[in-house]
């Protein structure tokens, strides 16, 4: 058999293993090292493995994964999510839709402090959807922008994802969570002006609220006060040059624990299961991330990454329509897998063959996040909307669905516009170095 | 019979939990307040500690391991589940035990491995870089780590094989 064919046949083992329900980092360990141990040996491998998982697992570029999803956890725990939502609505509750606008806009903003789409929507959804009901908002309008909203927080910095996406291929963070503001920012003003749009032409769909006094919106802009704090200094500590982007992690994490202690909302208990859930989830991205490792040691031993790069550089195919294809691959992918798995199962492939085509990897890098976004709120696992079924269970999963159609076209439409003008996301990187 | 796995499952259970409260109380604000301490003397009295960079890393390195057998316990661990929900019982026992086996054989991997560098450490005496520590004890957290896994596998393998033999009485 060719070192092709092996490859090729341990492809095809761990995708059987992954739908057998195989955890997909174990799926990828076991063929990595069964295919190392063939070409090198049973002791060369232990020793290729122990040198990876010391690198893996002491990268300091990593400290700032359990970080940011600590931050996230007492953003979660803290109630900046209610302040940041009464501030948008006392601005825009009052015209047609404008709640659901005003939760979008809140959604987008406190999912930039979580970072994780699904503590975004439970918090926010757990907070807003009894408040759209109680204006009467059209449930299918109502759960599905909210869902969507809920990928905002992983292309708007900082990001999980990116931080995953920038230690696998080696890209700087930094310039990562750069590149995705602007993408974020444009997409939260897609899903808000459709949102006006539609409630403009079907007012029954999202009745205009209350309207507040001057003063009274003014006031609400201290609310915005902890979020504003806390992004100033996990962001200024980057680009002003006091801390790296690792280390940032570490002075958001002690600007939200100012902010939980400040509203009195810090104790044993927010304490142990914020650091609790980031330790777990970091855990399982580690695992995750070594059985990519391997695996990826593995595929370099086969040359199948090497041959494919060659049959698509003869194909002589445009980088557009590759692109395309792997929009496609992405969205039938989405459909099985998710997040971190979607990522590290196509990254070994990918990540080369963009790399030959002169791809940039920070553009790629939101490329693929956007992708995930996507993912997150497409049938049949969209886990934002699952999230969301499970905060409201009244809904219907498919009035959801159809409640984020329309934001899944958005979100297409962006990732066109992002493929013919990538300088979207590529020139706030260039301009800030 | 299922009196002795009750018992051996809660005994590992409280290791997994104990080894878990480790991370959430010591390894993590440990992390946290190296990190600030770095910046802080960075910024402010123009110092820095040289070892800050390599303890981050092998906290980092301790806090990934030693939550792996808590992980498994929650059953957090990413999988898919398209086929496995259209499974009958007994094909959802069988890929169960499947996908336990493999975890298990990954834990004695990653035991095995950590035995050997561990051996290797304290013959040729390694130390980090930055500070006169030895690394071995390191290695020997994650050996000890990976076999708690490797308990806390074959306690939910001796779950599942329950479940299933009470099914067929």
């Amino acid at each position: 058999m060719s070192d092709h064919n092996i490859g090729l046949s341990a492809v095809v083992i761990m995708t059987i293993m992954i739908l057998m329900r195989v955890p997909i980092a174990v799926s990828m360990l076991i063929t990595g090292v069964a295919g190392n141990i063939y070409f090198q040996g049973f002791d060369a491998t232990l020793v290729q493995f122990q040198l990876l998982s010391w690198e893996v697992a002491t990268n300091f570029i990593l400290i700032s994964l359990p970080l940011f999803i600590w931050m996230g956890q007492l953003g979660y725990s803290s109630g900046v999510g209610r302040d940041l939502y009464r501030c948008f609505y006392k601005w825009f509750g009052h015209r047609p839709g404008g709640l659901a606008v005003a939760s979008t806009v809140s959604t987008a903003s406190f999912g930039a402090i979580t970072g994780s789409s699904v503590a975004t929507v439970m918090t926010m959804g757990k907070m807003l959807m009894p408040e759209m009901k109680r204006y009467h908002y059209s449930p299918s309008l109502a759960s599905g922008s909210l869902a969507s909203a809920g990928v905002l927080a992983i292309l708007i910095p900082p990001s999980i994802p990116l931080v995953f996406y920038g230690v696998w291929t080696e890209t700087s963070i930094g310039d990562l969570f750069l590149a995705g503001v602007i993408p974020g920012i444009l997409l939260t003003l897609l899903f808000s002006a459709y949102i006006w749009i539609y409630c403009f032409f079907n007012p029954a769909a999202g009745p205009a609220g209350q309207k507040f006094p001057f003063p009274e919106k003014l006031h609400s802009l201290l609310g915005l006060l902890p979020f504003l704090s806390v992004m100033f200094l996990v962001l200024g500590s980057i680009y002003g040059g006091i801390a790296t982007t690792s280390e940032a992690a570490a002075v958001g994490v002690a600007g939200m624990l100012l902010v939980a202690l400040s509203k009195k909302r810090l104790n044993k208990q927010v304490l142990s299961e914020s650091i609790g859930e980031s330790t777990k989830l970091s855990s399982n991205i580690f695992l995750l991330l070594l059985g990519g490792g391997v695996f990826s040691r593995f595929l370099v031993q086969t040359d199948l990454t090497g041959s494919l790069i060659q049959s698509v550089t003869n194909m002589h195919l445009s980088p557009y329509l590759v692109l395309a294809i792997l929009v496609f691959m992405y969205l039938v992918l989405g459909a099985i897998i998710d997040t971190f798995g979607m990522i590290i199962l196509t990254l070994p492939f990918v990540f080369p063959l963009i790399v030959s085509m002169g791809i940039d990897p920070i553009w790629f890098g939101v490329f693929i996040v956007m992708m995930i976004e996507l993912a997150l709120i497409t049938p049949p696992i969209g886990l934002n909307v699952i999230v969301m079924k499970q905060v409201v269970p009244g809904i219907a999963l498919m009035d959801i669905y159809k409640g984020t159609f329309p934001f899944v076209l958005l979100c297409l439409i962006m990732v066109g516009v992002l493929i013919v003008f990538p300088e979207i996301a590529l020139w706030l990187p260039q301009k800030m170095k | 019979m299922s009196v002795i796995i009750k018992i051996y499952s809660q005994w590992v259970g409280r290791l997994v939990l104990a080894a878990h409260k480790i991370n959430v109380w010591l390894l993590m604000p440990g992390l946290l307040a190296l990190v600030l301490l770095d910046i802080i003397l960075r910024n402010v009295f123009t110092s820095s500690l040289s070892w800050s960079h390599e303890i981050s890393g092998l906290l980092l390195l301790s806090i990934f391991f030693i939550d792996l057998p808590y992980c498994l316990s929650k059953r957090e661990f990413l999988h898919v589940d398209l086929l496995f929900s259209h499974f009958s019982k007994n094909w959802k026992s069988i890929a169960s035990s499947f996908a336990l086996l493999c975890c298990l054989s990954i834990s004695i991997f990653l035991v095995w491995q950590a035995i050997v560098g561990l051996q290797d450490m304290r013959e040729f005496e390694e130390e980090a870089l930055t500070l006169s520590i030895p690394l071995w004890p390191f290695s020997a957290m994650i050996a000890l780590s990976a076999g708690l896994m490797a308990l806390q596998t074959l306690v939910m393998l001796s779950e599942n094989w329950l479940e299933v033999s009470c099914r067929n009485e």
